[in-house]
């Protein structure tokens, strides 16, 4: 992977003093001239990127002007979604416009999936060595 | 600062970095401006009508991730060594 910067897994407290390691990174979205840091689960089992309804109406957007529904199914299936264009940052790379299915869920987590994240970024999971490797795709 | 000296910096600009400008000005200006976040034509495209879109994963499920390494464990002590 070129240009490729790497990213430590986020240690998340489990039940009884245990702990998860979770590839989180943080993120920055961007809605015209509101912008908002969030940490989102870069997830490969999501086929695509997923952003919570509080967040949406965090940077701005406007459930019902938007016209484009993105249906959900699995962990998600039971909210409408609809499709949503944000400006992506993840530092040091360059930004990145694409799509997030905004939920209705008010538990959704921000997911980096498939459709889009993976799509401009190569992703290495390096969970032994405590870190994931992220670069722009070739 | 007139436009004329400005310009030159416009056009040094990335393409991304004006597309953010104009998205800028538009704001600004009030002029053109369509739902934020609409999908733009080159991302429009991306979707495909009637498609649905698979989320697997079963987030925050952590008794479960808790039992599941529990019995990885159990696994990995009671493998014969090599």
């Amino acid at each position: 992977m070129s240009q490729a910067a790497q990213f430590p897994y986020f240690p998340l407290p489990g039940p009884q003093g245990s702990s998860f390691l979770i590839p989180y990174v943080t993120v920055r979205l961007r809605l015209g001239s509101r912008e908002h840091d969030v940490q989102a689960l870069l997830d490969s089992g999501s086929s695509v990127n997923v952003l919570p309804y509080d967040v949406g109406v965090r940077l701005g957007a406007d459930w019902n002007a938007l016209t484009i529904p993105l249906p959900l199914t699995g962990s998600l299936g039971a909210h409408p979604a609809k499709a949503l264009a944000l400006d992506l940052i993840v530092p040091p790379f360059a930004v990145v416009q694409m799509i997030f299915a905004w939920s209705r869920s008010p538990h959704a987590p921000v997911l980096l999936g498939e459709l889009g994240f993976f799509d401009a970024f190569d992703v290495r999971f390096c969970r032994s060595r405590g870190f994931i490797e992220i670069g722009p795709r070739p | 600062m007139s436009l004329a000296e400005l310009l030159p910096m416009i056009h040094a600009l990335s393409a991304e970095e004006r597309r953010r400008l104009l998205e800028i000005l538009h704001e600004e200006l009030g002029v053109n401006q369509s739902v934020p976040g609409e999908l733009p034509p080159h991302l429009r495209e991306l979707i495909v009508p009637g498609a649905t879109y698979p989320v697997h994963t079963p987030f925050d499920c952590y008794e479960a991730a808790a039992i599941m390494q529990r019995l990885l464990n159990v696994g990995k002590s009671e493998q014969p060594e090599q």
